[in-house]
């Protein structure tokens, strides 16, 4: 095994239909190619079929990455698909491109230990059931917004929130001095 | 027959009664059921329990009925509380309906109402009186508790908690880490069926104002082995006429205390309910924050329910709900929590209804579906919502406009 990793081959200056040529030799080089700044947008849509995780994690983060396949990884890996330089040209094209994520797609990304503070303040302030929802499961949520959802106009989520605030020792309403 | 110890019996009803069933349970080997209600012990009465509740088999031929009689011909508690999990959760109306009966009558024969005798068939599951259960390995003993939620707390014997049961080591005893790894499994298994189905009856005695009288209550509900984390994780109430009167806890100590922490003695001859939020008002407020102070959680949503109260605010609130479009699976959900599809023309429905002590709730729903499983166009999909009720009892009115406001948006999305 180390020969193999020792004899990786120098893929710095090889092209396009080359890199295409080696997919699926090892996921070590697979995963290398799928962070290859030359490698094609259908070569990764190839390697998006990958069941290796650091594999499909550089797929999205790979700014060629073709727009439906970041959006196909965006539930799974959420802070390679914040992180893709693309993302914010692709939301300047089309500022909705979020909004059109499915539903459970943006459930899977609030319920991500990864996803970024700002989606999450984001679908604190969307008025969505279903995201209330899933934010008020978070492990790492705050008191202050675990208080906001409980106090909020979601049945489920305020009654699932107002339950973990109970069993974490935190009252409904915060003390005033 | 008398040759055979009753262990084996059980064993060899249980082992045919399994190979029957995986090779398709042909109806002319129900006979093996019946040696099951026979012969069987506390697992085929698990066993007979699960299959009732969870699948047709056999419920609605009268050879299935009749093994809901055996099975209460049977009479232990994991037979009757099998029977009581049938008769309120078995999809099968059949099935429910003969449970019941069959209940009824185990009730008469020993001079109990049904609803003593199912406190009474509540299984210890080999717990003791402090809800603990030694697993001996020999040199090393491994405890079992419970939580608030009924789910098992394993603890090694310095109280350190476990994932999982550990494996016999060289040193064990062997023969002991065997039998108590097995007890363990049995534990496991028979405590998720208890756990779901107790949660469920206590939580639909809040629903329907069920009462105890204090000493059946302190005997049976707060010190059962198996309820008393639980019970020490709900608040309750004396009744005093249709209204809560003192609302107390049990704390983990086993004292009865208010919520500003007083001690409170129950008499015997008290009536105890296990009150709704509706009825605890303002109270709830109070109670949230003395259970956030002892970092209790609760088995089912009592204090962090949500409750509405017939007023401006409430009809507000469900006007503003008017004519929002609700995905058909959620108004389809519905269905799980008792309401009805009111059946028009062609198969079509146009309102969803439930009707809970008097208190009616009508959805209407546009463009309406198809209950024949084909949409015509224009209709399924997405639909409008528009509630109206009828009826002042206060319970069923917080529970019915809970029901319809927690109803998720659509989001125009295809299902």
């Amino acid at each position: 095994m180390s020969d193999l990793v020792a004899t990786d081959p120098d893929l710095t200056n090889l092209s396009a239909p080359e890199l295409d040529r080696m997919i699926g030799a090892s996921v070590r080089l697979d995963s290398k190619i799928a962070q290859h700044e030359r490698v094609a947008g259908s070569t990764l849509v190839k390697l998006a079929q990958s069941r290796s995780a650091s594999v499909l994690r550089n797929v999205a983060l790979n700014p060629v990455c073709p727009k439906e396949t970041l959006l196909r990884l965006a539930p799974k890996f959420p802070n390679e698909f914040f992180a893709n330089p693309a993302i914010f040209l692709l939301l300047l094209e089309d500022p909705d491109l979020f909004q059109r994520l499915p539903v459970t797609a943006i459930k899977a990304i609030l319920k991500s230990p990864d996803c970024p503070p700002s989606v999450i303040d984001w679908a604190m302030r969307s008025g969505n059931s279903s995201y209330a929802l899933a934010l008020a499961g978070r492990a790492d949520i705050s008191v202050s917004s675990l208080r906001q959802i409980a106090t909020g106009p979601h049945i489920k989520a305020a009654e699932f929130a107002t339950s973990r605030l109970m069993g974490m020792g935190e009252p409904l309403k915060e003390k005033s001095e | 027959m008398e040759a055979c110890d009753p262990q084996s019996l059980a064993d060899f009803a249980l082992s045919v009664c399994v190979t029957w069933a995986k090779n398709g349970s042909k109806k002319d080997g129900i006979g093996f059921q019946h040696a099951l209600g026979y012969l069987g012990d506390s697992r085929s009465a698990l066993l007979l329990a699960k299959w009732y509740k969870s699948y047709p088999f056999n419920a609605d031929t009268e050879g299935g009925i009749e093994v809901l009689g055996v099975l209460g011909l049977r009479g232990s508690n994991t037979a009757i509380a099998g029977l009581q999990a049938i008769a309120r959760f078995s999809k099968y109306d059949k099935a429910i309906v003969k449970a019941r009966e069959v209940l009824e009558d185990v009730a008469f024969s020993r001079g109990l109402t049904p609803a003593l005798l199912e406190d009474l068939a509540v299984p210890d599951l080999g717990l003791d009186p402090n809800s603990r259960m030694s697993l001996d390995f020999g040199p090393r003993i491994f405890v079992v508790t419970l939580d608030s939620k009924l789910d098992a707390v394993l603890m090694d014997e310095s109280g350190n908690a476990l994932k999982a049961l550990p494996k016999a080591l060289k040193s064990d005893n062997a023969q002991k880490a065997k039998a108590a790894t097995a007890q363990w499994q049995e534990f496991k298994a028979a405590l998720k069926v208890q756990a779901s189905d107790q949660k469920k009856r206590f939580e639909q005695a809040m629903l329907t104002r069920r009462e105890w009288d204090g000493a059946t209550f302190k005997e049976v509900v707060a010190n059962h082995p198996l309820l008393s984390k639980m019970v020490r994780s709900l608040v309750w109430a004396t009744v005093n006429g249709d209204r809560p009167g003192t609302v107390f806890r049990i704390d983990a100590d086993g004292r009865y205390a208010t919520a500003d922490g007083a001690g409170f003695l129950l008499a015997d001859d008290a009536r105890v309910m296990l009150p709704h939020p509706v009825h605890l008002g303002g109270a709830v407020e109070i109670w949230l924050q003395t259970f956030a102070e002892n970092k209790l959680t609760q088995p089912f949503l009592q204090l962090a329910r949500k409750w509405f109260v017939e007023g401006p605010d409430t009809e507000n609130l469900i006007s503003d709900r008017d004519g929002t479009k609700v995905p058909l699976g959620a108004l389809r959900g519905l269905k799980a929590k008792g309401w009805e599809f009111e059946e028009g023309g062609a198969g079509m429905v146009w309102s969803v209804y439930k009707s809970v002590e008097g208190t009616r709730a009508s959805i209407n729903v546009e463009p309406g579906w198809s209950l024949s499983g084909f949409d015509y166009e224009d209709f399924g999909g997405d639909q409008a919502v528009k509630l109206s009720l009828r009826g002042s009892d206060p319970i069923a009115y917080s529970e019915l406009v809970r029901d319809f406001l927690s109803l998720p948006v659509a989001t125009g999305e295809e299902p």
